[in-house]
Order: C-alpha cells, then sequence, then structure tokens
C-alpha cells in the first residue's frame, strides 16, 4: 500500500461497511476497523484513485469491476510462511498422526490463501505426496502465490524451512518438489461450490469478514468439503461458528475441528478384502467397522472382543461403539470395568471424566503428572499425552462453569 | 515476547496501517495524536521501536528525536522518521536529531513494517 496522504475517517469508513455487506457478504465493525482502513487504503493505492471516489463509484453503480477493486483491497491477508505456528504443530502433532491411518495420499485445503504462503507451509508440514490445494477470491494474490517467490519478509525473522531456497539477495522460492504437490485456484467463498473429500481444511482469518449468516452458510459448506474424520483449522474467532457436526478437540492453545463420521444410509458392501483381514484381529475389525459407519457389525466384533477377553482397551472398545449408538449408561458400566481392571488405564479414565466425572478428570492428570508430552498413551484411539492433558483441563473447566 | 511499540501521527489511516502491516508480530501497539501525550507514552512504556511523523500537533517531530535521544532510559529507542516529501536538507536535520531511519511520504506500508521488524529483531 502506498500511503498517498488521504485521511480515511469515520464517515467513509460507514459507507464502504455499507457496501461490502450489501454486495459480498463481508462484515466489518468497530472491532476490526484499522483491517477496513488499511483495507481501504490499499485498494484506493491500487486503484490510484481517492477512497472516497472509489466508495462513491460503488455507491453509485456497484459494478462487479468495481466491487472487486475493493474487495481487493480490503480482503488481502497479511501472511507468511508458518503464520500462527501453533496450528501447524497441532497438525503435526495431533491431525497428521491420526491421518496416518488413512493409508492413501491426504488433500488439504487452503481455503482463503490469500498469496499462498499458507498453501505452501501446509504442504511443507505434510510432507511429499500429500495434495495441497489453495483458493482465493483475489486474483493478483494467486498469481503471486504461483510464482512461488517470496521476500524475508514472508519469512517475519525466521530461517528459510527446508523446501525455500534463497535465490539472491533477500528473495526466495519453493523448490519444484513443494511447488507439484501445491495447486491454486479462484474460489470466492460466499459463491461457486467448494472442492470436496479434504481430510484437513485451514480456513483462517477468513469468516470473520463475514456477517453471521454468510459464516454460517460458509461453515456448513466446509463440513460438508471434509472427508468424514477430517479436520478444520480456523482461528479461535472463527471456531465461535463452529456447528454440531464438528466436534471440538482441544490441544495446547489451539481449537481443532474434527467432522464426526457420518452414519451412511445404507450399508457398505461386506467382505472387502481389508475388512475379512481384519478380522483375525477382533479390536482392529471393529474399529474400521465404526470408522465406515457399519455400526451393528462394530458392536459385533467389538462384543466378541470382549468375550475373548475382558481387557480395558476391549471394554473401552466396546463402550465407544455403544455409546455411538446412544447406550450411555452401558457405555459408563464398561469403562467403570476397564478402570478397576487397569487403574492406570488413562484413556478409561478420561472417558468416565468427559462424560462428567471431574474426580475422573483430576486423576487423569495426576497420572500424567510425569508423563512426556509426546508420549503416546494405548487405547482403540490412542491419544498423545499433551492432548488427554488438555481436554482433561478443558474438562474440569467446564464442569466447573 | 511481546515488543511495545509506540506510533505517534495525527492520522488515523496511517496508524491503522502500520498496525495492520506489523500484525501477527506478537506486538503491542500505543498510540499518540500529537508529539507531547507521544513524549508521556514513551517515558510511561519505554517502547522497542517508534513510528513517528514530522509534522505533528504539539511538539514537533524533529523536537521528539531529540528529547528521546536525551534522555538516558530512551536514548537507544530506534526511531523511523516519517517525513514529507523528499528533501535533502529535511533528511539530514532529522538525522541529527536522532531519527534512526527515515521514509518519506507517499509512504508503502509494507516497507514500513519491514524497517520497524528490522529494529526489533536487531534488539532480540
Amino acid at each position: 500500500v502506498i500511503l498517498a496522504g488521504e485521511e480515511i475517517g469515520d464517515d467513509l469508513c460507514r459507507r464502504a461497511e455499507r457496501v461490502l455487506a450489501a454486495h459480498t457478504g463481508l462484515r466489518f465493525h468497530d472491532g476490526n476497523r484499522d483491517t477496513l482502513i488499511a483495507g481501504l487504503a490499499r485498494a484506493a493505492s491500487a486503484e490510484r484513485v481517492e477512497a472516497a471516489e472509489l466508495i462513491a463509484r460503488i455507491e453509485r453503480s456497484p459494478t462487479e469491476d468495481a466491487l472487486q477493486a475493493l474487495v481487493r483491497g480490503v480482503t488481502i491477508g497479511e501472511t507468511y510462511f508458518f503464520r500462527h505456528p501453533e496450528h501447524f504443530a497441532a497438525l503435526r502433532e495431533v491431525i497428521l498422526p491420526d491421518l496416518a491411518a488413512r493409508g492413501r495420499p491426504l488433500k488439504a485445503w487452503s481455503a482463503g490463501c490469500a498469496t499462498g504462503e499458507e498453501a505452501y507451509s501446509i504442504a511443507l508440514a505434510m510432507g511429499s505426496g500429500a495434495s495441497v490445494l489453495g483458493t482465493d477470491i483475489n486474483k493478483a494474490s494467486l498469481e503471486t502465490a504461483r510464482r512461488a517467490h517470496y521476500g524475508r519478509w514472508s519469512l517475519r525473522g525466521e530461517a528459510a524451512p527446508a523446501g525455500l531456497v534463497s535465490v539472491g539477495g533477500d528473495a526466495f522460492e519453493v523448490t519444484a518438489a513443494v511447488r507439484a504437490g501445491v495447486r491454486f485456484e479462484y474460489l470466492n467463498l460466499h459463491g461457486a461450490p467448494y472442492p470436496q473429500g479434504f481430510d484437513v481444511v485451514f480456513c483462517r482469518n477468513v469468516l470473520v469478514y463475514f456477517s453471521t449468516e454468510a459464516a454460517a452458510a460458509v461453515m456448513e459448506r466446509l463440513e460438508a468439503a471434509l472427508a468424514d474424520g477430517g479436520w478444520l483449522v480456523m482461528t479461535a474467532l472463527d471456531v465461535a461458528a463452529a456447528r454440531h457436526g464438528l466436534a471440538a478437540v482441544y490441544y495446547n492453545e489451539v481449537t481443532l475441528l474434527r467432522k464426526t463420521r457420518a452414519v451412511p444410509n445404507t450399508t457398505p458392501a461386506t467382505g472387502t478384502p481389508t475388512i475379512a483381514r481384519a478380522e483375525q484381529d477382533w479390536i482392529g475389525g471393529a474399529r474400521r467397522a465404526a470408522d465406515q459407519g457399519q455400526h451393528e457389525r462394530a458392536v459385533r466384533l467389538a462384543r466378541e472382543a470382549v468375550a475373548r477377553a475382558r481387557t480395558p482397551q476391549a471394554l473401552h472398545l466396546l463402550a465407544l461403539v455403544v455409546g455411538e449408538r446412544g447406550d450411555r449408561d452401558e457405555a459408563r458400566a464398561l469403562l467403570r470395568e476397564a478402570v478397576q481392571r487397569d487403574p492406570d488405564y488413562v484413556l478409561g479414565r478420561l472417558g468416565l471424566g468427559l462424560d462428567g466425572d471431574d474426580g475422573e478428570l483430576r486423576a487423569v492428570l495426576a497420572l500424567l503428572a510425569d508423563r512426556r508430552d509426546d508420549e503416546i498413551l494405548p487405547g482403540p484411539e490412542p491419544l498423545a499425552v499433551s492432548w488427554v492433558r488438555t481436554m482433561a483441563q478443558a474438562g474440569l473447566k467446564r464442569g466447573n462453569k | 515476547m511481546t515488543r511495545n511499540v509506540l506510533i505517534v501521527d495525527d492520522s488515523a489511516t496511517t496508524r491503522a496501517v502500520v498496525k495492520v502491516y506489523l500484525s501477527g508480530n506478537d506486538i503491542k501497539f500505543h498510540e499518540a495524536t500529537d508529539g507531547t501525550a507521544g513524549m508521556a507514552i514513551a517515558r510511561m512504556i519505554r517502547p522497542d521501536a517508534i513510528v513517528l511523523d514530522l509534522k505533528l500537533p504539539g511538539m514537533d517531530g524533529l523536537t521528539f528525536c531529540r528529547t528521546i535521544r536525551a534522555d538516558l532510559r530512551l536514548r537507544d529507542t530506534p526511531i523511523l522518521l516519517i517525513t514529507g516529501s523528499k528533501n535533502q536538507a529535511v533528511e539530514y536535520e532529522a538525522l541529527a536529531a536522532g531519527a534512526t531511519s527515515f521514509m518519506h511520504k507517499p509512504i508503502d506500508g509494507t516497507a514500513l513494517a519491514a524497517e520497524v521488524m528490522k529494529y526489533l529483531e536487531k534488539k532480540k
């Protein structure tokens, strides 16, 4: 942005808010006034007119071109590599281990990717084999993203990560290997159909610019764009719009949203090779069936596993599948038995605790007091110590309200 | 570690752009619209960097620079001075008054943010 000296006052801001809300669903208010002022200055600077003239033009005749000029200015996200490092830590430490079992190349979407730093950062974190789609409403930003050429400023003082090479001076380029897994397309989140089937979607600092209704609609469509069990990464402000089909998972300071598994209307064909093989392993088979939405089958296999040996893990698994069916009393009884058999069975205690027993949550924290953060705790759904601790703390906080 | 940046400028637009372009860097912003208020805030918070307009109501930018440089507790604070259009005499005077660097209007927001970050990184 080049500041030509025009002062953008309250009155102009209010007019800009009105035209943006009316024509684009974008919402600005006193809380993001600075962003609007900087955006207006940017749009004016790019169009080489005064901001007042730009708004007056749209008020006279809201053509697509005039609106785009404004939208381009106010939606250019300030972005850089690994912005919000805590999100990338969560991606590496929670999401990717969870997705590892998929056994197929992973798909990620950077929705509102601006100049591409986020999409490339996701690709770098996910490693080769993953494909990443970046979309934005701003075509100029997409051009920058495709060029994959960045200044030192895009690193904000951090050392260049692997995958970025210096090309002289203060410039960096994303390596061809990383670029091969990333592509960019124009998409207006307020309009066109969304691409589908993503394991991970990053949509950060985007919803906060939509009106409540528009944000709810985007949220619903983002959820639909996720594969079952897929993860949505947003900033705290965006998460406030979360929907029921997305379960919140707390990790350190970050709230991740995970799409709960859909129950298919029809039972998928049984006897596929993977399931046949997995039947050797009752627990594994039941898990897979549950993952595929075959609830009756999952319950049957889990009951067989428990019949063979009443181990804490088998009991826990059965508790999970009957709990998913709505049998909370039976689920609780099974977890109680699991914890009686092995008082140190942390995930069992966590299950009871999250069901409302604060004593169990405190027991979980006590059991984990000396454990390493990255240690993985056994269970039908193994979890990292840090994650369990965070969930227990969140549960206690909720209970105290 | 959160750093404190003081912006002394009577233009709300410039202040907004400085803040937006530096957002996400764990910076706490303090703002003043005139030199006298800016100096009071500087003495109170001892900022890690100052963005300062040359033409200010109250204490002007050059006096502000000299006052900072004469203050034992503040003398090492980097100051980015925003001057009017290019003028060598003004540049010389600005450096003599103690500005760390200066930028001419029209101001490039990205370059300004990069310059402030340079100050903050040096201080780390």
